[in-house]
């Protein structure tokens, strides 16, 4: 699979019957995809609003994304954005907090860990719905799918908060059971977390939190298994998982009420892609493909897309291979916006087998 | 009560004293004198060798707790978490660590000879014990706060140990809240409560046996809670911070030997004079004296004055004309 085969774009209703397919592939309580026809359409609808709209943001918007493989023609992953995390209600999050308790008689001092329900990340801007086909894992694919969306946030910040979260999925088993919802939940519902969900239909989170605890749990109380899966990550989300760290969230502070996974929090301008993306505007000229890679957009809103391309920017242009330009529906002199892509040491091998990453295949279109 | 006195307590009395209160408790002491502050008293049989006479119980009466250092219990609440439309009703039990009993007076280190002892015996020397303290503080109401508490010991296993320390404060303090007693007197509590969680504790967040022993008494002590309970304290959800023992509590002056209490004249009568109006009465003579303390005597309330014979008097070592207070007992 080749880096420059990949098209992030804006979601649209037509890739209902990729969303489904998704949505089945993953486990349960892994996205946020409803695995349910008329709510993953509901979903694309609001989404395809919520792009089309030039109204000033509510915070209820939520922006989808599909990632392509163009050599194949295929959907291979979804991301998304939630403009507003609690939208109409609260969002609830467990925020690690340590006491020390002392007494200076009786020589003791303990650090206790504590986790404090609260409403902290309630408006933060939310990275979603994550999904790569395990096929891609080790492609550049991931790479653009979910820093693609920091682009967009980037070009279109006035729609979004100066502040982002993202939640990762905690320890589970195959069944679905879960150890941090057995030792804390489960005791103020008695019913597994897949079933209090089920129980409480479209309803927020929020609505089952006001049914937790309101005060700190003190974590030395719970079982060890417990305890152990705090900020734990289900395996499947290290991938998802550790670009967001890459980019600077921050993962120690929340997690999440139900399973435990770790809430990962940022101020959006401090993400590398963020902090480094330049608007500019594609050079005219002779096509070529080399530089560092780079993650490229386009800055329209209902059209988005961006790509993986080599270039060099040099006075507030970017020169990119025809194809590139071709997919991201630019012409030379159109603006773009643009991000060296971070990590792409790490990613030269995983890209290896794209053509152009070779010095002496440096034009791959016009290879016999 | 038959048989039976209550005097203060002296230097002489403490390795007995000790032995009542059982191991791991701090090592008994004699109130400070002067300080007012406590007082020590201890049961035995009517004798007329005091030497002789084994002590049969203990009770320490505080004029006030927790305002030198902090006194600390769990009040055990109650939170719902409810939901009509699902159905869901959960009702939980809390924990929340607070000084709730500070400046009340207390009973405390209540404690029984048991072994070989007939168990009428046994509660006989508590209710003396208890009574003649609560009569004390009639006596003397306005040195005694406006509530009373007494915190009894919690459940043990087997091995001694108690599982709601297990549950709960070990997973705070790695050191043994007995330990701490013994090294800190009263204050441990204060000490041992700086590392226990200061925020409201779901109680079912804890083990389950740690969870069944809260505000249990331990078998040892299931005796004094039913003295203490005849004698109109109750539990009112507070536990003690070690084991999770119950602690006991009332509003004095709605107590019922504090109501009954009245100071009387002593008025000596003719020995078997009109023996057959006599009633039982637990009678307090004057503390400063070095005669015991109370007793349960035979005599008459007539006008303010209270008859008794020679022999009656001489177990208080009264005389005509010495004031004391009484109430009837009922049996």
């Amino acid at each position: 699979m080749n880096a420059q085969d990949f098209l992030l774009r804006a979601a649209a209703p037509d890739d209902l019957p990729s969303f489904e397919r998704i949505a089945a592939a993953s486990a349960v309580g892994i996205t946020t995809l409803p695995a349910d026809r008329a709510a993953l359409a509901d979903r694309l609808e609001r989404s395809a609003h919520a792009f089309a709209s030039g109204d000033d943001s509510s915070g209820e918007e939520i922006y989808l994304f599909v990632l392509e493989d163009l050599a194949r023609g295929q959907i291979v992953g979804t991301s998304g954005i939630a403009a507003s995390a609690g939208f109409h209600d609260r969002f609830y999050s467990y925020r690690n907090e340590m006491v020390v308790h002392h007494s200076q008689a009786l020589a003791a001092s303990n650090r206790i860990h504590t986790l404090h329900l609260c409403h902290d990340l309630t408006g933060y801007t939310l990275l979603t719905s994550f999904y790569i086909d395990p096929a891609y894992e080790h492609s550049a694919a991931p790479q653009l799918l979910s820093r693609a969306r920091l682009l967009f946030i980037a070009e279109f910040a006035g729609r979004f908060s100066d502040r982002i979260a993202a939640e990762s999925p905690g320890l589970a088993d195959e069944g679905g059971r879960c150890p941090f919802w057995d030792a804390v939940g489960r005791r103020f519902f008695d019913m597994d977390y897949p079933q209090v969900e089920q129980i409480t239909g479209g309803r927020s989170k929020a609505f089952i939190a006001e049914l937790m605890p309101q005060s700190p749990i003190y974590v030395p109380l719970l079982p060890e298994a417990a305890q152990w899966a705090i900020g734990q990550l289900h395996p499947v989300a290290e991938l998802p998982f550790s670009i967001l760290l890459d980019e600077g969230f921050d993962p120690e502070t929340y997690v999440d009420i139900f399973d435990g996974g770790p809430t990962v929090e940022a101020r959006v301008a401090m993400l590398k892609t963020v902090a480094a993306s330049r608007r500019m505007h594609l050079a005219s000229g002779p096509a070529q493909a080399h530089g560092p890679w780079q993650l490229v957009s386009n800055t329209t809103r209902q059209g988005f897309r961006a790509v993986l391309a080599r270039g060099e920017p040099t006075a507030g242009e970017l020169r990119l291979d025809a194809r590139s330009a071709e997919r991201l529906q630019i012409d030379p002199g159109s603006p773009l916006r643009a991000a060296p892509l971070p990590a792409s040491d790490a990613l030269s091998d995983a890209a290896s087998d794209a053509p152009s990453d070779a010095p002496s295949d440096a034009t791959p279109e016009i290879q016999p | 009560m038959n048989g039976l006195l209550v005097r203060v307590a002296v230097e002489s009395d403490l390795p007995e004293v000790a032995t009542l209160l059982g191991g791991g408790r701090p090592a008994p002491q004699l109130p400070a004198p002067g300080a007012g502050s406590e007082l020590l008293l201890v049961a035995a049989a009517t004798s007329v060798d005091p030497g002789a006479a084994r002590l049969l119980g203990c009770l320490r009466l505080r004029d006030s707790i927790g305002l030198g250092r902090p006194r600390y219990s769990y009040h055990v609440g109650c939170a719902v978490h409810a939901a009509a439309d699902l159905g869901l009703f959960h009702r939980q039990r809390t924990l929340l660590l607070g000084n709730d009993h500070t400046g009340a007076s207390e009973l405390a280190d209540l404690a029984c000879a048991v072994d070989g002892l007939p168990l009428a015996l046994q509660s006989g020397s508590l209710r003396l014990l208890v009574h003649s303290a609560l009569l004390l503080v009639a006596s003397r109401r306005g040195q005694y706060a406006a509530q009373i508490v007494a915190e009894l010991p919690g459940r043990r296993d087997s091995a001694g140990q108690s599982p709601f320390w297990d549950g709960l404060g070990r997973h705070f303090y790695s050191g043994d809240p007995a330990q701490a007693a013994e090294r800190f007197g009263a204050d441990w509590r204060s000490h041992v409560a700086s590392l226990l969680p200061r925020q409201l504790v779901y109680a079912s967040f804890l083990t389950p046996a740690a969870q069944s022993a809260i505000a249990q008494v331990s078998d040892a002590a299931r005796l004094q809670r039913d003295v203490l309970e005849e004698a109109g304290l109750i539990y009112d959800h507070h536990v003690g911070i070690d084991d999770g023992g119950p602690v006991l509590e009332a509003a004095i002056d709605a107590l019922g030997p504090v109501q009954a209490a009245r100071r009387l004249r002593v008025q000596g009568a003719a020995s078997g004079h009109g023996v057959a109006a006599r009633l039982p009465y637990l009678v307090l003579r004057d503390a400063a004296s070095t005669a015991p303390l109370a007793a349960r005597l035979l005599g008459s309330a007539v006008d303010g004055a209270l008859r008794l014979d020679d022999a009656q008097m001489a177990m208080l070592g009264l005389a005509s004309g010495d004031t004391v207070w009484a109430y009837a007992l009922r049996g």
